[in-house]
């Protein structure tokens, strides 16, 4: 089974429904995210004080955000001082119109790119291909999403919607292969086929995790190696990062660190976390001759600026909350039809790409505040989905009629006659219309749901009646 | 206006210092100390090189290393084997000594003296470790004038040695290592290592090997004494 995602989050209702209907991939997405949580659940009793750790990251988070434009100065500086060029854009067209000069200005033929999600948020990969430059995605999943035309699933494991069999067929149609299903074997024939690409390759682009302001590092992590591969062969290494992904020092990073890999995979550290202080030196063997690090905006200021929803900068896109989400867990990334998904993704997505893109966003959760628990940093995500909703109705993007319907309801929640009287008429109602197939009063909301009957008596009368007993 | 000037006005330019680092330090401290018993380091590192998907091995002292060498390179049938140039030293005896046992197809190199397209087929790649955490089974590799990246990268198998002297318990205690590694005059790249290469994006089903070493082998010393 193969299906074409294309970014579409305004797309949200009918996605959330095909995904529903899709039993297989919720099969594969439930399984997966159970994995990754109980494996989580291993590694974070390693410390009695892993809520401190999480108080900690949280403050931490905020001094960077609450002095950002210096931090940003301070690693700017350093960063130069090792001999990285610093570039700035705006929003995603400028940040790709750099990335493809760059491109351009190295004559660079093949382009190979490690995982991260900010390059998914400014769609880079599409973009440099248009451009004529052969641009591949090296971690594996991403390579396999790329290959089938799709958009990631997950944050940190982008093909967990995909079944050993899938990648087969795929690996067969589009490379030529013979079927396996043996994820040892597919995984050799991917090590084969991007083995040549990176010894190859002219430009290396990655993700950046953390940002050290104090030494002007950069800090990537991973288990596959292709990051590395792709920072280190390539002639030219161009790291593109959200502004947000500064922190202090290396004592910071330490916590950091500790937390994001037990968050993210279940592990104590990942395979490989690496540091980068510039190019290649005098006297060093190896190492690309030049680095740029594109920092990106993209709506981020103005989340800054925003007094709650600056919160969401804080987040290490480790993925927990996705995992232990039960709305994702049941529609998994693609029901969103965004880059980002689950609980983060449900906040974000509508400041990041406008309201008009993605009216629903905050509507998919369930607020039980399970992503809140699991957060690394913190971050109050069950409540910023509800502040969204509520920006959302504010920016008219629900059901006229719905915010219609609120505004009378709230009107009766604050007069006793007005209650009582539209008790009555709902009483009176109610039964008439509630049915097995759907209920003339609210027929929408019952489509799903068995409209309750209203008792006979309320309350009031059981409470009237008592009194007369005594 | 330029570019950067724009950003940083998008930014709301009111606060141009950082906070001083005692600040951080308060901040950081309401993590508590870590848990890690000093006495158990080397046993800890040990068990979580193992939890990693690594395999270790003890020397009493220095001379054992090359026999060590000589075992991991016959288990995995390595025939290109890779020295980072500080460790000509060993690379000698491991040469000897491999020839002097059993006729073996191999040869050895340092890792400046080949190029990327040299690590085909079955070969291994030996490093030293600049420190070592007990908490994560890491360790510190850095590239530089004297390690290829490519040595600890590109092989099948990567072998790193081990002071158990430089063990350190977390990052936390040994943050000015990395500090000096990476300031001034330090390296442009350097990587903690912890585990071999190693995916679990198909079902979820651990592989490895998928761009960088399969095996990953860590050898301790000097130890017992
Ligand atoms: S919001 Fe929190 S839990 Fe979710 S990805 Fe970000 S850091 Fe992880």
């Amino acid at each position: 089974m193969s299906f074409h995602v294309p970014v579409e989050p305004q797309n949200l209702p009918s996605l959330v429904r095909e995904r529903l209907a899709d039993q297989a991939y919720r099969t594969n997405v439930l399984r997966a995210t159970e994995l990754s949580l109980a494996k989580r659940a291993r590694v974070v009793t390693d410390y009695r004080d892993w809520e401190n750790m999480r108080e900690a990251a949280h403050r931490i988070k905020k001094l960077v955000m609450d002095h950002l434009p210096a931090y940003l100065r301070e690693f700017e500086s350093r960063a130069r001082d090792a001999g990285a060029e610093v570039l700035y854009a705006d929003d995603a067209v400028e940040a790709r119109r750099i990335v493809v000069d760059i491109c351009r200005s190295h004559e660079a033929h093949l382009v190979v790119k490690s995982k991260s999600m900010v390059t998914e948020e400014i769609h880079l990969a599409p973009k440099l291909t248009a451009a004529g430059i052969e641009t591949l995605e090296t971690d594996l999943g991403e390579y396999i999403v790329q290959l089938a035309g799709e958009i990631p699933s997950h944050i940190t494991a982008p093909a967990l919607h995909k079944s050993r069999q899938d990648i087969g067929r795929l690996f067969q149609q589009r490379l030529g292969v013979e079927y396996t299903e043996d994820p040892e074997q597919l995984t050799a024939i991917a090590r084969r086929v991007l083995r040549e690409k990176f010894l190859r390759a002219d430009v290396g682009i990655s993700g950046v995790n953390f940002a050290v302001a104090d030494t002007g590092a950069i800090c990537i992590v991973e288990n596959e190696g292709n990051a590395r591969l792709s920072i280190s062969l390539p002639r030219v290494h161009i790291a593109v990062m959200g502004m947000e992904k500064l922190l202090p020092d290396t004592a910071s990073l330490s916590l950091f660190l500790k937390m994001l890999a037990r968050s993210a995979t279940g592990q104590r550290m990942t395979s490989y976390t690496s540091l980068i202080r510039g190019p290649r030196r005098n006297g060093e063997q190896d190492g690309p001759e030049k680095l740029y690090i594109v920092i990106l905006d993209n709506g981020r200021a103005r989340m800054l600026k925003h007094p709650e929803l600056r919160e969401v900068l804080y987040c290490v896109r480790c993925g927990a909350c996705l995992n232990t989400c039960p709305v994702y867990q049941l529609i998994g990334g693609h029901g969103y039809g965004s880059v980002y998904s689950g609980p983060i993704g449900a906040v974000i997505t509508p400041a990041l790409e406008g309201w008009a893109e993605a009216p629903y966003h905050p509507f998919v959760s369930s607020l039980c505040g399970a992503c809140t628990d699991i957060c690394p940093v913190k971050i109050d995500l069950h409540h910023l989905l509800l502040r969204q909703r509520g920006n959302a109705v504010r920016e008219k993007r629900t059901p006229s009629l719905e915010r219609f319907l609120v505004r009378g309801w709230r009107l009766i929640m604050q007069s006793p006659a007005l209650y009582q009287l539209a008790g009555r008429i709902m009483r009176f109602l109610a039964p008439l219309a509630s049915d097995k197939g759907g209920n003339l009063v609210v027929p929408r909301w019952s489509v799903q749901r068995a409209f309750p009957s209203p008792p006979r008596k309320t309350f009031k009368d059981l409470w009237r009646g008592k009194e007369g007993q005594t | 206006m330029s570019a950067r000037e724009r950003f940083f006005s998008n930014l709301g330019a009111d606060k141009w210092e950082v906070p001083p680092v005692e600040e951080v330090r308060r901040i950081l401290a309401i993590k508590g100390g870590n848990d890690i018993p000093q006495q158990d380091l080397v046993q800890l590192f040990r068990e979580r090189v193992v939890g990693a998907g690594g395999k270790v091995y003890n020397c009493a002292g220095e001379g054992e290393i090359p026999g060590i060498l000589a075992t991991v390179c016959r288990e995995h049938g390595s025939e290109r084997v890779v020295f980072a140039d500080d460790l000509a030293g060993y690379r000698q005896k491991f040469q000897a000594r491999m020839q002097s046992e059993e006729r073996w197809p191999g040869e050895t190199k340092l890792s400046s003296r080949v190029d990327r397209n040299y690590y085909q087929g079955r070969t291994m790649g030996i490093t030293s470790a600049r420190a070592a955490f007990a908490d994560s089974g890491a360790i510190l590799a850095l590239a530089g004038a004297n390690e290829s990246r490519m040595v600890s990268l590109l092989p099948l198998v990567h072998v790193c040695l081990v002071e158990v002297h430089s063990i350190h318990p977390d990052l936390d205690s040994a943050s000015s290592v990395v500090d000096d590694s990476l300031k001034g005059s330090g390296a442009s790249a350097l990587t903690f290592i912890a585990g071999p290469s190693k995916t679990a994006d198909i079902e979820k089903v651990l592989v490895e090997g998928v761009h960088g070493p399969k095996i990953w082998v860590v050898v301790l010393y000097p130890m017992g004494n």
